[in-house]
């Protein structure tokens, strides 16, 4: 049996220092490419991992074990995300959104009820729906790539963001319904 | 709910791992080398306070007068037995408390400094 994240702490807190070598190479991948979509390019992406497990590993003897590590550490990496761009100049905001991601033009669209399959399989191609993902909010990508690309559930992405479950249900079904509306557009 | 195959993904460059793990053993070197500055330095000064207030001790054990009625249990002690309450408040009236405490806050400090480097050199020890 696998250890799971915690218990992996646990051990490297106690002196296994190999365990936080375990503890990189599970997140290794899912940071990089949560970091890569939200800033867009792999080598600013890889500065940001870099940044990120050097964080975690300063602050883990302040985690909270009886929390999700998985939630903690994409909540740094998001952090660390956002302060790369706010340097850069770079946080994208539709010109429709409003600061909380809301968009004024979608409120008023009809198909609330969207499955996110329907969205998905329009859209098998790799590309296009990368070249969706880069048309939504923000924070509509964020709840997209968090839920969808890194099974957390809207629990988790509540945390992450640190905005209430409801709103993140909002940007969620948004961006469904916006995802839709390009791919139905394009295909 | 997975939906990962219809994103593209990136793999890690080669080398990102080593990277991560080279940065944090650098960052535990940084870490341990203050410590061990500042601890280092810490433990001096309170070895330097510690020897200072133990000569004001000696000093303070003369001058309050402790010395005389300590020397009364050797020489009298049928008379301590008699008086062994009044005696015991002059012994607690004329021990140097000010200088005690500041022995004791040194060698508290110096513990601490000790305690604290070696906590740091013990985790600045970062294996991949």
């Amino acid at each position: 049996m696998l250890p799971n994240d915690n218990n992996l702490i646990y051990r490297y807190l106690d002196g296994d220092e190999n365990s936080f070598s375990l503890i990189v190479d599970t997140y290794l991948k899912s940071i990089l490419n949560f970091s890569y979509k939200l800033v867009g390019n792999k080598k600013d992406a890889e500065d940001i991992t870099q940044e990120v497990f050097l964080k975690v590993w300063k602050s883990l003897k302040k985690f909270d074990i009886e929390k999700s590590f998985k939630t903690w550490i994409f909540a740094i990496a998001r952090n660390t995300c956002i302060d790369f761009l706010r340097k850069k100049n770079e946080i994208p905001f539709s010109k429709f959104d409003n600061e909380e991601g809301d968009n004024i033009l979608e409120d008023n669209l009809i198909d609330k009820e969207l499955l996110p399959d329907e969205v998905f399989v329009g859209g098998e191609n790799k590309k296009l729906i990368e070249d969706v993902l880069s048309k939504l909010s923000f924070i509509q990508k964020e709840v997209i790539i968090l839920r969808y690309m890194n099974d957390l559930n809207f629990n988790e992405i509540s945390e992450i963001l640190n905005i209430p479950l409801n709103t993140i249900k909002s940007h969620h079904n948004r961006a469904l319904i916006k995802m839709k509306g390009i791919l139905s557009a394009t295909i | 709910m997975s939906k990962e195959q219809y994103f593209l993904s990136i793999e890690p460059s080669l080398g990102l791992k080593e990277k991560i793990i080279f940065n944090i053993e650098k960052e535990a070197k940084k870490k341990a080398f203050f410590a061990f500055v500042f601890g280092g330095l810490t433990s001096l000064t309170s070895v330097l306070a510690m020897v200072y207030s133990l000569i004001l001790i000696i000093k303070d054990y003369y001058v309050s007068g402790l010395s005389e009625y300590m020397s009364l249990i050797f020489s009298d002690s049928s008379v301590l037995m008699g008086l062994w309450k009044e005696y015991t408040y002059s012994i607690i009236e004329s021990l140097p408390f000010v200088t005690i405490t500041l022995t004791l806050v040194s060698l508290w400090i110096f513990v601490w400094s000790i305690k604290y480097i070696f906590s740091n050199l013990k985790t600045s020890s970062f294996i991949s």
